[in-house]
């Protein structure tokens, strides 16, 4: 698929590129964004929004940068502005956390688990790192993400984020310590 | 081995993962790893986080995500180029408008400087014989689409520049009562949301809710910064499209006294 067709095609009127190009990113979009979130419904109301405001100024977009940055930007501050109109409620899994001390983290699971037969159908550390993925910060939840899942290189992540590669680098590091915090008393599943 | 060594070198190994360390490091920490045994087990534990954490399953697209989608976009579409056609035909209404009033005012100022002339088509007073508001008549029919109508060959005195007949364009309504997301042209109606995405000055916008729109309206607005003001906004075209779509009114006026957008919710 050529990207920079496509976005030609749409910038007059095509709908069919549109739908071409929605499908080459919806996937992807919709499990970043189901990362970020957390929740299915909330990641495809997210998804939705973020490819509604590229089609709407997708006449702005000069190619400076790649599509992909375009989108995952656009997608990226969708998924932090529901963040941010979130309250964290009760029965949400808490986490003691500070940014500059990450072996402040522990986990604590809720009440609220599956049950023995369930946990026996998933994989343990699967589950658990999904938690403890959900448990980061916004800040290194985004990175991990765009990092670990997506396969960003750093560059791009810097250009996605706004800010240097050397900040990329070093929230990458502590996000990654971060996740070693969590998980360290369930580190036999993972090594 | 210090355990500061250990402490510095464990928070190396996230960037030793990704080979993103200086040469210099990368060989202290690659050296480190052979001979530290504690060490190397961080290095798996995390380095197996990192490649379970790229194999996390993914969920699926739901089926009428994509369909849902495509119908949002099509009526963004639809709006977008009704949007472009009404200013179009502004525009071309304008220019018939100019032309017309430009037509007046040359024949106005071309008849008050004709003296006497033998154009039969030409009124002449029956009294003096001396043409009085003499009109230049034409048999040629309209050459734009309003609705004026060119001087008829008949004695009748051409209307004055300021009484140019109006133009066709479509009739702006007013807005409509509370609920309504009517849109109009703007200069007829300033209060109606205006349709360019230009904003050139600060707008001040009140938006007035119903009972059934009004929870998902405060969810909107919930997620801008709020003062004494309103709801401060930077794109506040974008939203007033998006709280009319939703059902509410817009009325909209430019205020010099603030210092940015802003949305007042009522």
């Amino acid at each position: 698929m050529d990207e920079s067709k496509l976005i030609k095609r749409i910038k007059t009127g095509d709908m069919d590129a549109f739908s071409q190009l929605v499908s080459a990113y919806e996937k992807k979009a919709i499990n970043y964004a189901y990362r970020m979130l957390n929740d299915a419904s909330d990641a495809e109301d997210a998804a939705q929004e973020a490819f509604l405001k590229v089609f709407d100024k997708i006449d702005t977009f000069r190619e400076k940068s790649t599509f992909s940055t375009w989108f995952y930007t656009v997608l990226n501050n969708v998924c932090l502005d529901i963040l941010r109109k979130r309250s964290r409620t009760a029965d949400t899994v808490s986490i003691n956390q500070t940014s500059s001390d990450d072996d402040e983290y522990e986990l604590q699971l809720e009440d609220n688990s599956p049950g023995p037969y369930e946990q026996l159908q998933k994989n343990e550390a699967q589950r658990l790192l999904q938690e403890a993925i959900a448990q980061l910060s916004d800040e290194h939840r985004t990175i991990i993400i765009m990092r670990d899942i997506n396969g960003f290189e750093y560059e791009e992540i810097a250009k996605i984020t706004g800010v240097s590669l050397g900040t990329v680098k070093s929230r990458l590091s502590r996000a990654r310590l971060a996740l070693r915090s969590i998980l360290k008393e369930n580190r036999e599943l993972f090594t | 081995m210090a355990k500061s060594d250990c402490k510095n070198i464990i928070n190396l190994i996230p960037l030793y993962i990704d080979n993103m360390l200086s040469e210099e490091e990368t060989d202290i920490v690659g050296q480190h790893l052979e001979t530290c045994e504690h060490c190397k087990n961080e290095y798996k534990f995390m380095a197996s986080l990192t490649k379970e954490t790229k194999k996390l399953d993914e969920i699926e697209v739901s089926s009428d995500f994509h369909k849902n989608l495509m119908a949002k976009a099509e009526q963004k579409s639809r709006t977008k180029k009704a949007r472009k056609f009404i200013l179009l035909r502004r525009a071309g209404a304008g220019v018939c408008a100019a032309a017309v009033i430009a037509l007046c005012v040359v024949t106005y100022n071309g008849l008050n400087n004709q003296q006497e002339s033998t154009n039969p088509d030409e009124y002449i007073s029956p009294t003096s014989g001396v043409s009085q508001n003499p009109v230049k008549l034409t048999n040629e029919a309209p050459s734009t689409q309003s609705d004026v109508s060119a001087p008829k060959a008949q004695p009748k005195p051409i209307e004055t520049p300021q009484e140019a007949p109006q133009t066709p364009t479509e009739t702006p309504e007013a807005p409509s009562g509370g609920g309504s997301s009517a849109v109009c042209v703007e200069e007829a109606c300033p209060s109606a949301i205006s349709l360019d995405d230009t904003v050139s000055t600060y707008t001040v916008a009140t938006v007035t809710a119903n009972d059934d729109n009004r929870e998902v309206i405060e969810q909107t607005l919930s997620k801008y910064e709020k003062d004494e003001t309103g709801y401060k906004v930077d794109d506040i075209n974008a939203l007033l499209r998006q709280l009319a779509e939703m059902g509410a009114t817009v009325e909209t006026r430019t205020d010099s006294t603030v210092t940015q957008n802003y949305i007042i919710l009522e």
